[in-house]
């Protein structure tokens, strides 16, 4: 059955105030404002970025077809956040729009603005169609379907190609064999070394959604990593990119000499992230700061420049060369986002020795004050909930939830710890032989196990990869079954997060926005080399393996929130955001 | 003890003569070390109680599982008890195996006995193509059939290829530099294709300079070599026939490992080869030395020996109930309310458990009596043993001998 989730339907309203999170809800009667096919949008229209729908744009009735299933309504969640912007489409589920006066929305995916610049993360745009009068009746509208997809392709295909997810054909299965042509899109354009002007202007939103073609299809051209794209996808998920795994990294190491814009700490960033060296937000993050540290210590204005503009293209450049070798986290969205305001703010008398040092030492300061002095308040802090003869849960490796154990065990508390893991990555073994070097008392067992396991647990602790304004915290996947466990066993859950992996966006359910892994490693099991039935089915048309990353605890399972700032409950997260906000932004 | 049958006048395919020949073992059921003693003085080690089961129940019972048909069982010292065991136990009607003795009074080591079957076999012809070498005292749950099978193809292309060692993963420690199961550390050398064994050292590593000598011809022989020093001996063979023949032309043969093996791997003239197979998730342990003792009953308390643990039935034994933590308690057991029985034990039947008494880490057998405020932690207490109020055993190993009793420290 078709989801309903892909379908995408921004609200460009205006953003006055761009760190500010709008939660739309959104009424039919307000129109969108329309935009225009092929000019230019302003640089600042900071609509969130693709969406499946696409349509003939000559074809004034182009909407009937679309939308007008009056069982659902959208909520749209904008972010105008540069460079970290994520916007999470979250498709809805039935509810009260009513059937008349409905709009449709049909989009067309516009070239990105020119000028890539800070503000601009936006690339989509959107087109308005005529509201429709009434409903037509399937047959109707999938006729009408077809007959654009005629017309557009007699025109010489002026608009994009009919990518997946029509949604209109949604409910007819019959639209499902247009779908895996256009998808299977396996060949990987060459990068044939983009002028950097070229990579600037059009790198792409690091939110995009993958099942646009022809923004998947510009974004390989300028890419640095060849990724071939995995064939036999879940369709529920198309909006996120997932790759072959395997054929990146050689490809990679042999291309360094060819990749003079690529700086070589960056480079190899990228490369420990493609090949999962570097895992877990804050050690990702620090990394990729002290790689821009680097970065900025070469780094020499080239003549007629300003630093500023300069600078900040060439991390826009970096930035883009990471996503591509792995998805970004929050933690290093922000931590970019932090890193580029700095750099727009460094007054323009400055000599560029003094810049650099400036610079550089708000990179040091950010991570030793945002990172680690954040990760010994939290110590501070979660110690003092450790009582005597406490049983504590934690899944996964958090980092932060480890250095709380083990200060609880060097102040000599006693106490024990169960740790839960879950295939195919099993994280926690690498947290229990930490834990056991140390000397505390542990018991391993795997995320099956759990509520046979939570009868005995006195407090759980978790790690994220980050907060969200509504109190949702989005986590290894596998988070959220501990937590509701334990809240259904009424033991506390305490997550344990840094600041700056707070974000204002809000999310509900773990697919708008997540990561799709290496979908060939859940087709075996560790350690067991004769357990092999999945083995050849991994291209099987009636078969797709979905290896997700992330997911999304809601706050109703979490009882605090232990951050650097103190221990706060789930719904005061947006006052944190508020006020880290205002902090970092001050000179 | 019968002649096996091997079938008709016709001519027969290597294939259904396998088929038709039984999977036997044998069974070493004195391991002529006297590391076990004074207990051993009277009674043979593989009718110790490990976890409260007899050693040799567990052999037994992995033997049949594993496919063996037909076991021969060697006994030496005390052997009229462990015949007696034998006859009044449930192997002697089993179904699937058949387990038979075999007695010998004047051998003084592995070689020796190897020696005394190769006799009768001349005489009864017992064994019939390759087998498997075991010692009474082995805890283990690897599959034998594809083992075996993979013995035998390697034997039909290469005459030569005798033995087939099985060796598990298990890093030394660097202190002791000994195994966990208290043998010393062992460094073998493998070719890593053909997994043919090419050296095999156990005693004379330096530790102080951490260094190993290896002869050169080692290397001009063999493109490439693996050393492990992270690996362990389950001391688990598939023999064949020449096994047997070699230990009678050889007479001074008297260790398995120390004399046989370190022969064979020397001796170019018959050029006999023995080969190695790394298991992996499977168990294998021999308890030949009171640190295995504590090693391997860990072990299957903690259920790496599945499926022979105390709660599953295996070769007669009483199951006890698992409860949380690794507590396994039988049904019987009356225990005071302010006692406390903490991870990791078991409680055998009839047991009474005084006031305020501790027990953590331990094993402690049928009938025991246990006084008030005792404190047990890390010990193994065997059946009907009297223990008076106030003890504190950490580390023990306690054994009722009638109206005495004897305190023995395992570590």
């Amino acid at each position: 059955m078709d989801p309903p989730s892909r379908f995408l339907h921004s609200v460009p309203t205006r953003f006055d105030s761009p760190d500010r999170l709008r939660f739309h809800h959104f009424s039919f009667p307000q129109l969108p404002l329309p935009r225009h096919d092929s000019s230019s949008a302003a640089a600042s229209a900071v609509s969130p970025s693709s969406f499946s729908y696409s349509t003939a744009a000559t074809s004034p009735t182009a909407s009937p077809g679309r939308v007008s299933r009056g069982s659902f309504s959208r909520f749209s969640f904008a972010s105008s956040l540069p460079g970290v912007g994520m916007d999470s489409m979250a498709a809805a589920t039935s509810s009260s729009v009513p059937a008349s006066g409905l709009t449709t929305v049909s989009v067309v995916n516009m070239p990105p603005p020119p000028g890539l610049s800070e503000k601009a993360s936006g690339v989509g745009v959107q087109k308005s169609s005529k509201p429709l009068k009434e409903k037509t009746t399937k047959a109707e509208r999938r006729a009408l379907q077809d007959a654009q997809r005629a017309a557009s392709k007699a025109e010489g295909g002026k608009a994009p190609l009919v990518s997946s997810g029509s949604v209109a054909s949604a409910n007819v299965k019959a639209a499902k064999p247009a779908k895996p042509s256009s998808q299977e899109n396996d060949v990987a354009v060459a990068a044939a070394g983009p002028s950097e002007k070229d990579r600037k202007k059009d790198a792409p939103h690091p939110r995009m959604q993958y099942d646009d073609e022809s923004r998947v299809v510009k974004a390989k051209r300028r890419a640095v990593v060849k990724q071939t794209e995995a064939k036999n996808r879940v369709e529920l998920f198309r909006h996120l990119p997932q790759y072959e795994h395997g054929t990146q990294l050689p490809d990679l190491e042999t291309k360094f000499s060819l990749l003079d814009p690529m700086y070589p700490a960056v480079y190899k960033v990228g490369l420990q992230y493609l090949s999962g060296d570097i895992s877990g937000g804050n050690a990702r993050c620090i990394a990729m700061l002290q790689a821009f540290q680097e970065v900025v210590k070469d780094y020499s204005t080239p003549p007629e420049k300003t630093l500023n503009r300069d600078l900040t293209a060439k991390i826009s450049s970096y930035v883009s060369f990471l996503i591509e070798c792995r998805p970004l986290s929050v933690s290093m969205g922000n931590a970019i986002r932090f890193v580029k305001n700095r750099i727009a703010q460094l007054p323009i008398t400055l000599f560029e020795s003094e810049a650099k040092a400036a610079l550089q030492s708000d990179i040091q300061r950010f991570i030793s004050e945002k990172i680690v002095a954040a990760d010994k308040a939290i110590v501070r802090h979660a110690v003092t909930k450790i009582r005597y003869g406490d049983v504590l849960l934690t899944y996964g490796s958090p980092s932060a939830v480890e250095m709380v154990l083990l200060q609880a065990h060097e102040l000599r508390k006693k106490f024990r710890v169960l740790v839960v893991d879950s295939l195919p990555k099993l994280e926690g073994q690498l947290l229990l032989r930490r834990l056991i070097k140390r000397g505390i008392d542990c018991t391993y067992t795997h995320i099956n196990a759990i509520s046979y396991i939570t009868h005995e647990v006195t407090k759980v602790f978790l790690g994220a990869s980050s907060v969200l304004s509504n109190g949702t915290v989005y986590s290894r996947v596998g988070t959220a079954c501990v937590a509701m466990v334990a809240s259904a066993f009424r033991v506390p859950v305490l997550v344990c997060c840094e600041a700056y992996k707070f974000h204002e966006r809000e999310q509900l359910d773990s697919i708008c926005s997540n990561e799709l892994g290496d979908p060939n490693v859940i087709s075996k099991v560790h350690g067991r080399g004769d357990i092999n039935y999945l083995d050849g089915l991994t291209n099987n048309a009636n078969l797709q393996f979905l290896n997700l990353m992330y997911d999304a605890t809601p706050s109703d399972y979490i009882s605090m929130i232990i951050t650097d700032y103190g221990m706060v409950p789930p719904t005061s997260v947006p006052v944190i955001v508020r006020e880290y906000q205002k902090e970092h932004l001050l000179v | 003890m019968g002649a096996q049958k091997k079938g008709g006048a016709r001519v027969s395919d290597d294939s259904e003569e396998q088929s038709r020949q039984r999977l036997q073992a044998i069974l070493l059921a004195d391991s002529f070390t006297t590391k076990f003693r004074p207990v051993t003085l009277e009674r043979p080690k593989v009718l110790l109680p490990l976890v409260n089961v007899p050693m040799i129940d567990y052999t037994l019972a992995w033997l049949e599982s594993a496919g063996i048909e037909e076991v021969f069982v060697f006994c030496c010292a005390h052997s009229t008890q462990i015949i007696d065991y034998l006859e009044t136990s449930e192997w002697r009607t089993h179904p699937n195996l058949v387990v038979r003795t075999i007695e010998s009074h004047k051998s003084i080591s592995a070689g020796d006995a190897l020696r005394y079957i190769y006799e009768q076999q001349t005489e009864t012809s017992q064994i019939q193509g390759d087998f498997v070498l075991v010692s009474g005292d082995t805890v283990s749950n690897m599959p034998l059939a594809d083992l075996i099978q993979e013995h035998r193809e390697r034997k039909k292309r290469d005459e030569k290829a005798i033995m087939t060692m099985v060796i598990k993963k298990s890093k030394p420690s660097l202190i002791t530099h000994q195994s966990r199961l208290g043998t010393d550390q062992l460094f073998i050398a493998v070719d890593p294709l053909t997994k043919q064994l090419l050296h095999y050292e156990e005693d004379k590593v330096d530790h102080a300079r951490g260094s190993v000598c290896l002869d050169k011809s080692l290397m001009e022989s063999n493109p490439s070599v693996l050393l492990y020093n992270d690996m362990q001996d389950c001391y688990i063979d598939i023999c064949s026939p020449e096994v047997l023949s070699l230990f009678e032309d050889n007479f001074d043969y008297q260790h398995l490992r120390r004399h046989f093996v370190k022969g064979v791997l020397v001796d170019d003239i018959m050029g006999y080869k023995i080969f190695t197979h790394e298991i992996g998730s499977s168990y294998a342990a021999r308890v030949d030395n009171f640190r295995s003792y504590d090693t391997v009953s860990k072990d299957i308390i903690q259920r790496w020996t599945y499926p022979y643990v105390p709660d599953i039935n295996f070769g007669g034994n009483r199951p006890v109930k698992l409860g949380r933590q690794g507590i396994y308690r039988a049904c019987d057991v009356v225990q005071s309310r302010s006692a406390d029985v903490g991870a990791s034990t078991v409680v055998g039947y009839g047991t009474k458990i005084g006031n305020g008494d501790r027990i953590l880490n331990s094993v402690i057998g049928n009938g025991c009596c246990i006084g008030s405020n005792v404190v047990i932690e890390g010990s193994y207490i065997w059946n009907n043993v009297t223990i008076e109020d106030g003890l504190w055993l950490g580390g023990t190993l306690l054994y009722l001998r009638i109206q005495r009793f004897r305190c023995f420290s395992s570590r």
